[in-house]
């Protein structure tokens, strides 16, 4: 096995299978809604609707591609890339198990956060170049939000890696081989989480695509392929936020009895379930709740717990 | 080595991957263009005035707000990482340093840059407060 | 980090703590008293902290900071320029705008930002320094919000001192560039390489604009108009002789006056400064920008003692700026305090007769006018004098002419508004009825008046301070 053969080989797994799941999640979650809701869901196409993902995929792979005439063309062909290419990218670091990473960057938590807020171009672009009130009400909302957010996901983590003493994804796991950080952390993991759904624009979070009112927010004007991109790189984002909750707070890989990898895949798949409930149960806010829940709540209470940390953790010193 | 190589190699091929669904589509898609296509969608009434409307000063300070913090986190992440090596002064430089920021973000909330519908500030008149809710 | 440094810094700390300290207040309560107070009680212990620390120097603090006595005097000159300031701006913004508290915050910080300018061993400190002015003075300008002449002066201001910064950025990087470090020293900066001649070209539009000296000084009549009287007063004071002070260090460290060209260019620039500032200013009616002009000027003037020898020419740079000071901020403090609350009073017409309806004002003005001028008995013919005597020394035979000239030239403004100051009260009302003077206000000006004076008369004891400050070798 050669220098570019391997890795070659690891980024097509990853590749894949971090495609094939977003694929995937569109129909679990349409399911899970049924089930929670009270309602069927998708179950004609194949066993249980299994090929639900297949079929939408296939249509929307032969729609017309439309580019609005106004629009600012290549802007706007460039914005839903954007995102995608980004999101796919974070994963690029995420260790699925014992050094499975495509690279194991010692600044692999620094990686992930300038991706993530890398997305925000994206939606700023595409709602921009659409030339669309609907798109420009919904990219500024999304932007404002996602920067917003962006601050609190950041300071969430730092209690994370203050405990670990590094940025390297492996090594936060490998610290919590004694007590995973949930327990700690479990204040960042309050706002990390929370910062993480704004973050996807999803449920309650979504006010950016709020279709009672924006139509469908920063990607009103987009079809066909490019609208996919958007779609899936939003349950790419999903896949993202938990495996990096799985990674930071719950111990990663590690596990009694089974396989490392499937630890991962079990608790990456449990808190991608929960934010499906999430969106099966909740409202969506106010813009000005919005905000004041992030900016008068969880950034003291970021503040207060990396203050906290590091009280505890010097105190463990002495 | 390997590292960078490997995300060298995962750039190359997200980027590919984003270039290729984006382009092989071409030649399995219809293009019908047509008129009513072409306008601007806003729920099938007549459109009013530029797509790219003058949007709400609003959106500035929560810009403003978002470098002022993230600058602030880009000073901790490498205060976190060095933070084992000399934890008191470390812990003291935080200690002052969020307290500092502490004050600006008072000052903030006091006069209601942290809110989205500003009240008076300081109970004296301010004209921003008199715009309606939604951006207009 | 050394208790002995934390003394050297205290200034700085102070002046720092001020603004925090003003922030808290206006964070609990919006009173423009409590600030104010703040404000001066805190640039007034900076002052004090200066007199203090007169042991611990010179100091290196962490490569980018150096508190010796050349930077202490420039220290208090500044620290006591934006006290005055602060005093004068109580009354000016009792009048006007619903807000003043953020005022106290905002002018203590451009106070630090000028101190780090003066204090700086390294052009990143300088750098930061000039950000931290520019920034705060942004806000200042514009702090009335009510005409659009206050918006435009301070966007003119904006893009033009972010223009100007990024020469300097640009100028600082080329030096870097050029030998590997950004610390002042020592000497011996390699300006055969065309790299680093960039580098000092580029760093010489950024504080060329700063001090407004000829080809960069466009800004200076719109932005003196456009701002409050106070923080015109501030900008043409504090702000330039920071970065005065800043430039004195760095030719000497560097030691480029070594190099012709660059005697040629200053030279050039200083000529051009005194000749264009003062003819323009010949033309004015709007006492706001006559000082604006007069001040590109005076400026040019400066400009002797820095091609001067440095035996003569760092003592009477620092009498000049001192003069130049006291002469700047109480005119400017006599335009603020005849303003009306819609209007500052920049009009000739204004100043009409106001010998009769306000004497003190009327008498402060021409203390100010006269020392401006450089005539006898007032600070600013003491400075004028050793500016003199420097070029003399130095055989500056042509900025001296310019200099002659320039005043020549200089006495017919100055004399038209002081003209118009003793002319008779025009039989109709006044075109201005301005509001009377609160105290503090008064007490600033006397104080300006009385130091004018008594320096013009009496100048020993700054000449020994001077002598023993902004002389000292680094």
């Amino acid at each position: 096995m050669n220098a570019i053969l391997g890795p070659l080989i690891t980024i097509v797994c990853v590749l894949g299978a971090v495609l094939t799941l977003a694929a995937l999640l569109i129909w679990v979650e349409r399911r899970l809604l049924g089930l929670w809701q009270d309602r069927y869901g998708p179950n004609r196409v194949g066993p249980f609707g299994l090929l639900q993902s297949v079929a939408d995929m296939v249509k929307i792979f032969f729609k017309e591609d439309w580019l609005p005439p106004l629009a600012d063309r290549a802007v706007f062909i460039i914005a839903p890339g954007i995102v995608m290419a980004v999101t796919l990218l974070s994963f690029a670091v995420v260790p699925w198990g014992p050094g499975l990473a495509v690279a194991d960057l010692n600044v692999g938590l620094l990686f992930v956060l300038a991706m993530s807020s890398l997305s925000v171009y994206s939606v700023a672009l595409g709602g921009w170049a659409s030339n669309n009130k609907y798109s420009l009400l919904g990219s500024l909302r999304a932007v404002g939000q996602m920067i917003s957010y962006e601050v609190f996901m950041g300071l969430s983590l730092l209690g994370v890696v203050l405990q670990a003493g590094s940025f390297n994804l492996s090594d936060i796991v490998e610290a919590q081989r004694g007590l995973w950080f949930c327990l700690p952390q479990c204040v960042g993991l309050g706002v990390f989480f929370v910062a993480a759904l704004a973050e996807t624009k999803r449920i309650p979070f979504d006010l950016p695509e709020g279709e009672n009112e924006l139509v469908a927010g920063f990607h009103t004007e987009y079809s066909g392929f490019k609208f996919a991109m958007f779609f899936v790189a939003e349950y790419i984002g999903v896949t993202l936020v938990s495996a990096l909750t799985v990674v930071m707070f719950l111990g990663g890989w590690l596990g009694p009895w089974l396989h490392p990898v499937a630890w991962f895949a079990i608790k990456t798949l449990a808190v991608i379930a929960f934010i499906v409930l999430i969106r099966a149960s909740l409202p969506r806010p106010r813009y000005d709740q919005l905000l004041a829940l992030g900016w008068k709540l969880l950034l003291p209470l970021a503040l207060a717990n990396l203050l906290v940390t590091g009280a505890i953790v010097l105190a463990q010193g002495e | 080595m390997t590292d960078v190589l490997g995300i060298v190699m995962f750039v190359v091929g997200g980027v590919l991957f984003v270039l290729v669904s984006l382009t092989v589509g071409r030649l399995f898609r219809p293009r019908r263009p047509g008129q009513l296509k072409g306008e601007i969608y806003e729920c099938g009434e007549p459109t009013v005035g530029k797509g790219q409307v003058q949007f709400d000063l609003r959106f500035y300070v929560v810009a403003m707000l978002f470098v002022i913090f993230d600058v602030e986190i880009a000073l901790l992440y490498p205060w976190a990482q060095v933070f084992r090596q000399f934890p008191k002064a470390a812990f003291w430089d935080l200690a002052f340093f969020v307290g500092l920021l502490l004050v600006g973000y008072a000052f903030a909330w006091r006069y209601g840059y942290l809110d989205w519908t500003r009240p008076r500030a300081g109970g004296q008149a301010d004209d921003d407060a008199q715009t309606p809710e939604q951006e207009r | 980090m050394t208790a002995l440094d934390l003394q050297a810094l205290l200034p700085l700390v102070l002046t720092t703590a001020t603004a925090i300290a003003v922030m808290i207040a206006v964070t609990i309560t919006r009173r423009h008293g409590l600030a104010a107070w703040l404000c001066a009680a805190g640039l007034a212990a900076a002052i004090a902290s200066i007199a203090s620390a007169r042991e611990c120097a010179p100091r290196h603090i962490s490569d980018l900071l150096v508190i010796d006595s050349f930077a202490r005097f420039y220290s208090g000159l500044i620290l006591a320029g934006s006290l005055v300031v602060a005093v004068l701006s109580y009354g000016y913004l009792k009048l006007r705008t619903d807000r003043h508290e953020e005022y106290y915050i905002l002018l203590p910080l451009a106070a630090v930002g000028s101190l780090v300018i003066v204090c700086s061993a390294n052009l990143l400190a300088f750098l930061l320094g000039l950000e931290l002015l520019s920034i705060c003075l942004f806000a200042l300008i514009a702090y009335r919000r009510t005409g659009r002449g206050d918006l435009e002066a301070a966007v003119k201001y904006l893009i033009l001192a972010g223009a100007s910064s990024a020469f300097a950025v640009f100028g600082a990087a080329l030096i870097y560039a050029d030998r590997g470090s950004l610390a002042f020293g020592p000497p011996g900066l390699a300006l055969s390489s065309p790299v680093a001649l960039a580098g000092i070209a580029a760093l010489l539009v950024g504080v060329g604009f700063k001090l407004a000296l000829v080809p960069f000084h466009f800004w200076t009549p719109d932005v003196y108009q456009g701002a409050p009287a106070p923080i015109a007063g501030f900008i043409a004071t504090v702000s330039k002789g920071a970065v005065f002070a800043l430039a004195l260090r760095y030719l000497s460290t560097e030691n480029l006056l070594a190099d012709g060209r660059i005697i040629w260019l200053l030279t050039a620039i200083a000529a051009a400064s005194m000749l264009a500032g003062n003819l323009l200013a010949l033309r004015q009616d709007n006492v706001k920008r006559m000082l604006a002009y007069s001040s590109i000027a005076h400026v040019g003037y400066l400009l002797i003692a820095l091609l001067a020898s440095a035996s003569l020419g760092r003592p009477a740079a620092a009498i000049y700026l001192t003069a130049y000071f006291l002469a700047s901020l109480g005119a400017f403090g006599v335009v603020g305090a005849l303003s009306q609350p819609t209007r500052d009073a920049d009009a000739l017409a204004d100043y009409r007769g106001l010998a009769w309806r306000r004497p003190f004002l009327a008498f402060t003005l021409t203390a100010m006018l006269l020392s401006l001028a450089g005539l006898p008995l007032t600070a600013g013919f003491v400075g004028k004098l050793s500016l003199v005597f420097s070029g003399v020394s130095s055989a500056l035979w042509l900025l001296l002419s310019a200099l002659v000239l320039g005043s020549v030239i200089s006495i017919f403004y100055y004399l038209r508004l002081l003209a118009a100051l003793f002319a008779t009260p025009p039989a109709s009302e006044p075109a201005i009825s301005s509001p009377n003077t609160p105290w503090p206000t008064t007490a600033a000006l006397l104080f300006l008046t009385v130091a004018l004076l008594a320096i013009g008369l009496w100048p020993a004891p700054l000449l020994d301070l001077i002598q023993k400050m902004a002389v000292a070798a680094w």
